[in-house]
């Protein structure tokens, strides 16, 4: 009788051994960073656009005047590219070449002219505000830098100060130049 | 001397007769018992009850700058990027609870107009069950982001490396908008339990 009382105990005492494990059920928990990134970078929607200026030279008025540089060909005039960057360092600048006469290539002759220059500004609309850069044809390299942070819009190229070295009569013939506008994602 | 040996025969007889009367047995029983506790354990990816992992998906911008087409077209079959982890469940269906955050430019910064500095898409967990098929549990963020997804396995998890893959796919933004430059990053959020 005794030895079936102390086997009773024992059983009931593996019972309380197995109802303690189960109160250590566990649950467990994940992290997943999910990573990406995006390059600074600037892109032309329109990255080209040709302004013919036609006739350039005074062709009524002062007869003084017929036959030098109109400028109202060139200031009156505006060129419209369009673009963007997506960096807040990005920054917009203007280099400007003269306008040449392509088909009198020699020296000009006393009193006549074979290049135009000019002031050529580019103007961009971040949200911020207008940003613009400027560059003059009479000193050569290019303008300074602004800064125009994240935008996309158009960029109107615009045109002053336009003007011959000596204001001499403008030879005869085709004239060229160009105004390059580079948008750089970051310095 | 007959005498005396068969009264000493007798006498033993009587004492072995009255002990053979009392004779009785006992029988004892002895219940053995165990129980296993419901748990689930991190194999591989962490160890004890976290695990931990990241899914890079690289450049996100294609080269007109709108959101790479490569992730907004990818699906749970073609994810933009995945990760597996290996967790032991001892339970019949374990309950998953699936979230995650926005993909957002960090830090942040206001997008002007035309921009984003923010990625919606679909994060996953698929569950490798130990019926061989496997079952998708999915999260899809939004400017709000709703509550947890919360969703009992329908049957135990296998039994095998990896059994747990979480995927990021479906990535998207608002049409056409311009992702602005910088790091962007997300958290998906997980947790299993035995239920």
């Amino acid at each position: 009788m005794r030895s079936a009382l102390l086997l009773t105990a024992a059983a009931a005492s593996f019972t309380l051994v197995a109802a303690g494990g189960q109160a250590q059920a566990q649950s467990v928990t994940g992290t997943v960073q999910v990573n990406g990134t995006v390059a600074n970078r600037c892109l032309f929607v329109t990255d080209n656009v040709v302004l013919d200026l036609g006739e350039l030279s005074l062709q009524t008025g002062d007869v003084a005047a017929i036959g030098r540089l109109d400028q109202a060909k060139l200031t009156s005039r505006t060129a419209t590219l369009n673009g963007w960057c997506n960096g807040v360092s990005a920054t917009m600048a203007v280099e400007a070449q003269p306008i040449f006469n392509t088909s009198f290539t020699a020296t000009a002759p006393t009193g006549f002219e074979r290049r135009i220059d000019y002031t050529a500004t580019a103007s961009a609309a971040p949200a911020s505000g207008s940003v613009s850069a400027s560059d003059t044809t009479v000193t050569s390299g290019g303008g300074s830098a602004s800064t125009t942070g994240i935008f996309a819009s158009d960029i109107v190229v615009s045109f002053a100060d336009a003007a011959t070295p000596a204001g001499g009569r403008l030879i005869s013939g085709s004239y060229s130049g160009s105004v390059a506008v580079t948008l750089a994602p970051a310095t | 001397m007959n005498k005396t040996i068969l009264i000493g025969a007798a006498a033993l007889l009587g004492l072995a007769i009255a002990p053979a009367a009392m004779a009785q047995t006992v029988t004892g029983t002895v219940n053995v018992t165990g129980s296993v506790a419901a748990k689930c354990v991190v194999i591989t990816g962490g160890s004890g009850g976290t695990f931990s992992g990241s899914i890079p998906l690289g450049e996100l911008a294609q080269a007109d700058g709108t959101l790479s087409t490569t992730l907004s077209g990818s699906t749970n079959a073609s994810p933009g990027g995945s990760t597996q982890f290996r967790v032991n469940c001892n339970s019949a269906a374990p309950k998953v609870t699936l979230s995650s955050t926005r993909l957002a430019l960090t830090p942040s910064a206001s997008a002007p107009t035309g921009y984003t500095g923010v990625i919606d898409y679909t994060a996953a967990l698929d569950a490798a069950l130990a019926n061989s098929t496997t079952q998708t549990v999915s999260y899809v963020t939004a400017a709000a982001l709703p509550a947890a997804t919360v969703q009992n396995l329908s049957t135990s998890l296998a039994n095998s490396a990896g059994n747990l893959t979480v995927k990021a796919y479906a990535l998207n933004t608002a049409s056409g908008a311009l992702l602005m430059a910088g790091n962007y990053a997300s958290t998906i959020s997980i947790t299993i339990e035995p239920s």
